[in-house]
């Protein structure tokens, strides 16, 4: 099956002299979902932006359903939605309008994001809110409106940047649901998060980040292969505690 | 650092801040057009105060006129969002900090005030006033201190629609008497004004208050500091946070005549941002200021109407000014980049958000010409205004705009 995201041999940052990331290669299949887990500046963030195309590659090339965005901006773009850390949202709009833009953005056909964004208000038990602005929404329900947004547009790929911040338990579990669904859909979803045990029950495979680079990827057996773990014993939570404070062997 | 030597501090910083904002101000023609206008007022009043007609409505008119500037009583803190940690526990020596914002407000508030009543009092000594002039103006920097006292009594109420109903009600009582002062006996007007204030402190005692209101005085600051940065946002560009949002779903609903396509995306967005931030709200008032001058230029059928033609020129021109500031918005938002949009759809959306937005703020101003110049037989200037001012709005307008979003992507 031909990947919907493929990231081959990338080296980034802000600034040529001194690069976040170092040589990252990784694929995302339709109908799976990968979660990047690293401590707090492994680069994470910074992948993340060089996938949506925020920023430019040192070296390498991210390609979405075979294109670059060079090569055709307009699909590249259509193929991916994406929930930011921090819900960034327009402040002279409501929820119900934040919706209408991103259908009216990805060329949602208006019966279908009638339909969408009755289901996900209900979903997310945001309909009383839905002509509230930005400033008055918590915390929370504004990572909500980001993740409806997101789950509107029905794209192949969603990217989606520690997307359980501030979300209360209901919350969580209906954004589960959902990426369960669309990932049953045969959506991709590339996801970063530090809650371990909630990626390491809902995500395929894994890719570790430390320092910028990648440490280990691939399936729980392959993470706890890397860490020196036995088979079959022990969490995600271990492994990557193994991996990432050995002392720096990897690159750090 | 004590709490007076932070306030000068903040104090200095914004007006250092502020500085290049004031000199691209002043470079834009904004002080030449507005020295214009005062000298044509000045002369226009002059004339006035020698053929007064006999009916005039002093008290009315004097009412009106002094009475913004004696109610109107804003109130810079310097105080943000930090402060809650910061300057909060040291509430108990905020009494002096507060005392310097006081200063700072009232006392150029007052001398607007006194300036406002000087100008007024050549119209005041003709009318039915019963206190010598100098003794009028005494009053009104006493009615202004009494109001400025009172708008911090109202900042500490706790309850937002305790807050607004006393705001009116301070308004209403004022009016009231102020008239008195401009009408009736002295001893009359001040056993008024002396009765309101008395009740107007138990009224304040009366109900909840906090005795810092920090959120309130900090949501001002931030409502005042967004002000100045859509003012300045006109001259140049300004970095700013967020803005000041209002709903206004009386102007709102007429975006439901968007149709629902990806190439209206970007008008969509657009069209909210100008009605309903804060430069929806300076669009509106200035035009309502216009539609008022335009009134009074096309009434008195000053320059056979080629005055009302000027006003509404030099009100599409202002307003026009402010719509520019359209170009800056969104340009910082990470989903101009996320969305699948073009980047040039956002400048065909800001050009088309502009033009119909001049357009209808054009058709508003031109309303009095319409009404007034054509049965005094004007219409020449009324046609004329229309015909430059639609050609300024289809045919210059885009270009400037174009320029200035090319060059603020290039920023």
């Amino acid at each position: 099956m031909k990947p919907v995201l493929e990231v081959q041999n990338l080296t980034g940052g802000y600034s040529p002299r001194r690069p976040v990331l170092h040589g990252l290669s990784f694929e995302v299949e339709p109908g799976e979902m990968v979660g990047l887990i690293g401590l707090n500046g492994a680069g994470k963030s910074t992948a993340i932006k060089h996938i949506l195309g925020l920023m430019q590659p040192h070296e390498g090339e991210v390609r979405v359903q075979g294109q670059t965005l060079d090569q055709d901006p307009g699909q590249y773009r259509s193929a991916i939605t994406y929930v930011p850390e921090t819900p960034l949202l327009f402040d002279e709009l409501t929820v119900e309008e934040h919706l209408r833009l991103t259908g009216m953005a990805y060329d949602v056909e208006e019966s279908r994001y009638s339909d969408r964004t009755t289901g996900l208000l209900d979903d997310f038990y945001m309909t009383p809110k839905r002509r509230a602005f930005a400033a008055h929404l918590s915390k929370g329900m504004r990572q909500k409106v980001m993740i409806m947004n997101a789950l509107l547009a029905r794209p192949p790929l969603y990217i989606i940047d520690e997307p359980f911040l501030g979300l209360d338990p209901l919350g969580i579990r209906s954004l589960l649901d959902k990426l369960v669904e669309v990932k049953q859909e045969g959506a991709a979803i590339f996801m970063s998060s530090h809650i371990l045990s909630t990626v390491e029950t809902y995500c395929d495979r894994f890719i570790v980040l430390h320092h910028g680079k990648i440490i280990a990827q691939g399936t729980l057996q392959d993470i706890r292969s890397a860490a020196g773990m036995q088979r079959e014993q022990g969490t995600l939570e271990e492994a990557f505690y193994r991996l990432t404070t050995d002392g720096g062997s990897h690159g750090g | 650092m004590g709490v007076e030597a932070i306030w000068s501090a903040r104090a200095k910083a914004f007006w250092r801040e502020s500085t290049p904002y004031l000199r691209y101000m002043a470079q834009s023609g904004v002080p030449l057009v507005a020295a214009m206008l005062f000298f044509a007022g000045a002369g226009y009043y002059t004339s006035f105060i020698h053929r007064v007609p006999p009916d005039f409505p002093y008290m009315l008119v004097g009412t009106l006129v002094l009475l913004p500037f004696i109610c109107w009583s804003p109130m810079r803190t310097w105080l943000g969002e930090a402060d809650i940690v910061f300057l909060m526990p040291r509430e108990n020596e905020m009494g002096r900090y507060f005392k310097r914002s006081f200063r700072y407000n009232l006392i150029p508030g007052s001398i607007l005030a006194a300036v406002v009543f000087l100008v007024y009092s050549l119209l005041y000594v003709q009318g039915p006033s019963h206190l010598p002039w100098y003794l009028m103006l005494v009053i009104v920097i006493l009615l202004k201190v009494l109001n400025a006292a009172g708008a911090w009594r109202e900042r500490r109420l706790a309850w937002t629609y305790s807050r607004r109903g006393v705001r009116l009600l301070r308004w209403a009582v004022t009016t009231v008497g102020l008239a008195a002062w401009l009408q009736t006996a002295p001893w009359k007007a001040a056993a008024l004004t002396a009765a309101a204030a008395v009740l107007m402190t138990l009224l304040y005692r009366r109900l909840d208050s906090y005795r810092v209101p920090w959120l309130a005085l900090i949501r001002e600051e931030a409502r005042t500091k967004r002000r100045y940065s859509v003012f300045f946002s006109a001259f140049t560009d300004v970095p700013s946070d967020s803005a000041q949002v209002s709903a206004r779903w009386y102007l709102v609903w007429m975006i439901r005549w968007l149709a629902y396509r990806r190439d209206h995306a970007f008008v969509y967005l657009y069209a909210h941002t100008l009605l309903r931030t804060e430069l929806g709200g300076i669009v509106i008032r200035l035009s309502a200021l216009g539609i008022f001058s335009g009134w009074l230029a096309a009434y008195s059928g000053l320059w056979s109407g080629w005055g009302a033609a000027g006003v509404f020129l030099l009100f599409i021109w202002l307003t026009g000014l402010q719509l520019g500031s359209l170009t800056q918005s969104h340009r910082h938002s990470v989903w101009r980049h996320v969305y699948p949009l073009p980047e040039q759809s956002r400048l065909q959306a800001v050009l088309r958000v502009d033009r119909t937005a001049s357009l209808v703020c054009a058709a508003v101003l031109w309303l009095p010409l319409l009404l007034l110049l054509p049965q005094q037989g004007y219409f020449p200037a009324a046609g004329a205004a229309a015909v430059l001012g639609a050609i300024y709005i289809v045919l210059i307008r885009p270009k400037g705009l174009k320029r200035k979003f090319t060059a603020d992507i290039d920023d």
